[in-house]
């Protein structure tokens, strides 16, 4: 796709709360909707295409749209996890750049920490009936990726700790974040371990809250007074078991990444700051290869020693403390991975945190379970 | 029951519920590319043929990876392992000792069915004699 007929992200709205007991899901998405919109100078009449995945309630997405009272000519309820919002603002582009709608709202928000999730399995979900009766939790799953990954290239519980000291260092900058106290690399291994090999500072918190996001075509965009953001590059990829040839060690960010990066003709060596999906510590590492910042296997390495802390390494990351200290909504971190993107490319991060002359960001996300079955949706944004 | 429910959405895997309700572990092969596969499909993941044919296996297999939850007040594991005839499987190591466990370890498939669950195969380690609940006295092939 050419790049000038691609779009712009105008609005970006993160929810302040973290907890929202007297708060229904659908007036959360609503809330994250109107700040979007506010934040890009637009209104609810002005949107004509709708994305969201299954965190949104009801019938999907026709409650929703009926909730907002929306009059859209397009939508797209694609839900492929936690990445989804991603891949929402991908297809938002190439359903603009198609002339199916103008101005695309994309909501993601719930309530997982007031109201824990009750997940009623799908009889019909065909790896479920040999997967369901085994005991595990979605941490084992991810420990098991972690174990092989230390198995397969020497990587150490204290590298991957170094993923969750740099989220903390940004997190502290952060009001809203809910755990800003600066941790160590003796910290997260003194923590609990939850599934060995992940302690339980390798963890995401759990909050309620949410976010949106407002796609637009280039004509509006630049009617606007908001601080351009392009779309430049999409990527996705969907990564199973191979009907048994599981690997653990890569994911389909490999995809999605050399997808993203080719379609806006950059290296990663280019990018100033990167959102990256931090379900766990070695959500992150994993990526962090598999979208070419370092060679396969050299993640631990490369994470070591603040390298991913804004100001000190190589590659600043997560500045807004991530899902591992600030905020996961609806326990899917897609849509605040753009917005902290959105925010460095404006200039308007935390001045602790904001890298100098950011023009250029990606923003990754890792949906479902990485040891299992998940998803991968690359983003590559750049300031004009 | 649940597990029921499963089994009869997915009636093509039949054959497999079949031979582990008298012990016996059974592979789905593809009698057109020869490849095994896992989780077991009445169509072949390899080249969608749906000439399926259900081979007995010994169960052997080596730790791929493992994982040890550590939340509850027994530990317990999951892991992957690596069977012998090429595929590799989620499953839950039992009666172990993790500290015992290391990736390579040499694990077999035993059955130990929980009430209102599908009978899904999980392994003990090798050396382990105190679950024996594998029956195989001669190689079976389930057509469907």
């Amino acid at each position: 796709m050419n790049h000038d007929e691609q779009a712009y992200i105008v609005g970006a709205y993160e929810h302040p709360t973290r907890k929202a007991p007297d708060k229904s899901v659908a007036h959360l998405h609503a809330e994250c909707a109107a700040g979007a919109l506010a934040d890009a100078g637009l209104t609810k009449d002005d949107v004509d295409g709708y994305f969201s995945a299954s965190d949104e309630p009801g019938f999907r997405p026709v409650s929703m749209v009926d909730f907002l009272n929306l009059k859209v000519r397009h939508c797209d309820f694609t839900d492929i996890g936690g990445s989804a919002p991603l891949q929402h603002i991908a297809h938002a582009a190439q359903a603009i750049a198609a002339g199916k709608c103008n101005v695309a709202l994309v909501t993601l928000a719930g309530r997982p920490r007031s109201a824990p999730v009750n997940f009623q399995p799908d009889v019909t979900q065909p790896d479920l009936l040999w997967e369901r009766p085994l005991r595990q939790s979605l941490l084992d799953i991810y420990a098991l990726c972690a174990r092989r990954h230390m198995h397969e290239y020497g990587t150490t519980s204290e590298q991957l700790a170094w993923i969750k000291v740099a989220a903390s260092h940004h997190a502290q900058h952060n009001p809203h974040a809910m755990l800003r106290k600066v941790v160590t690399t003796q910290d997260v291994l003194a923590s609990p371990m939850v599934s060995d090999p992940l302690h339980r500072l390798d963890c995401c918190v759990i909050s309620d809250g949410g976010g949106a996001v407002v796609v637009t075509r280039p004509e509006i965009a630049k009617s606007l007074k908001r601080p351009r953001v392009k779309v430049i590059g999409s990527g996705e990829g969907i990564q199973g078991q191979s009907a048994g040839g599981v690997e653990l060690t890569a994911s389909a960010a490999r995809q999605s990444g050399a997808i993203a990066f080719a379609e806006a003709d950059v290296k990663p060596n280019d990018i100033r700051y990167a959102s990256i999906y931090d379900s766990f510590t070695i959500t992150v590492l994993i990526a962090v290869e598999d979208l070419g910042f370092c060679e396969k296997g050299q993640g631990g390495p490369f994470v070591a020693d603040g390298n991913l802390i804004s100001g000190v390494g190589r590659l600043p990351f997560n500045t807004d403390g991530g899902g591992l200290c600030s905020n996961h909504p609806a326990m899917r971190g897609g849509i605040t991975k753009v917005i902290e993107a959105v925010r460095q490319l404006r200039g308007e991060a935390h001045p602790a945190v904001q890298v100098k002359d950011c023009a250029l960001a990606l923003a990754h996300g890792t949906g479902w379970l990485m040891g299992t079955r998940h998803s991968s949706a690359t983003l590559i944004l750049e300031r004009e | 029951m649940i597990g029921t429910d499963f089994i009869a959405h997915s009636p093509e895997t039949k054959p497999f519920w079949d031979a582990a309700a008298i012990g016996r572990f059974v592979l789905p092969q593809c009698t057109q590319c020869h490849r095994t596969h896992w989780y077991p499909r009445g169509i072949c993941p390899h080249c969608l043929s749906m000439d399926i044919d259900w081979q007995e296996s010994p169960g052997e297999g080596e730790i791929y990876s493992f994982s040890v939850n550590r939340m509850g007040k027994e530990p317990y594991v999951l892991a992957y392992v690596a069977l012998a005839e090429g595929p590799i499987m989620l499953t839950n190591v039992i009666d172990t000792d993790p500290a015992a466990l290391s990736i390579g370890t040499r694990v077999r498939v035993v059955f130990k069915p929980v009430a209102g669950q599908p009978p899904v195969p999980l392994v003990v380690m090798r050396s382990n004699r105190i679950s024996q609940t594998r029956l195989v006295e001669r190689p079976i092939t389930l057509h469907l």
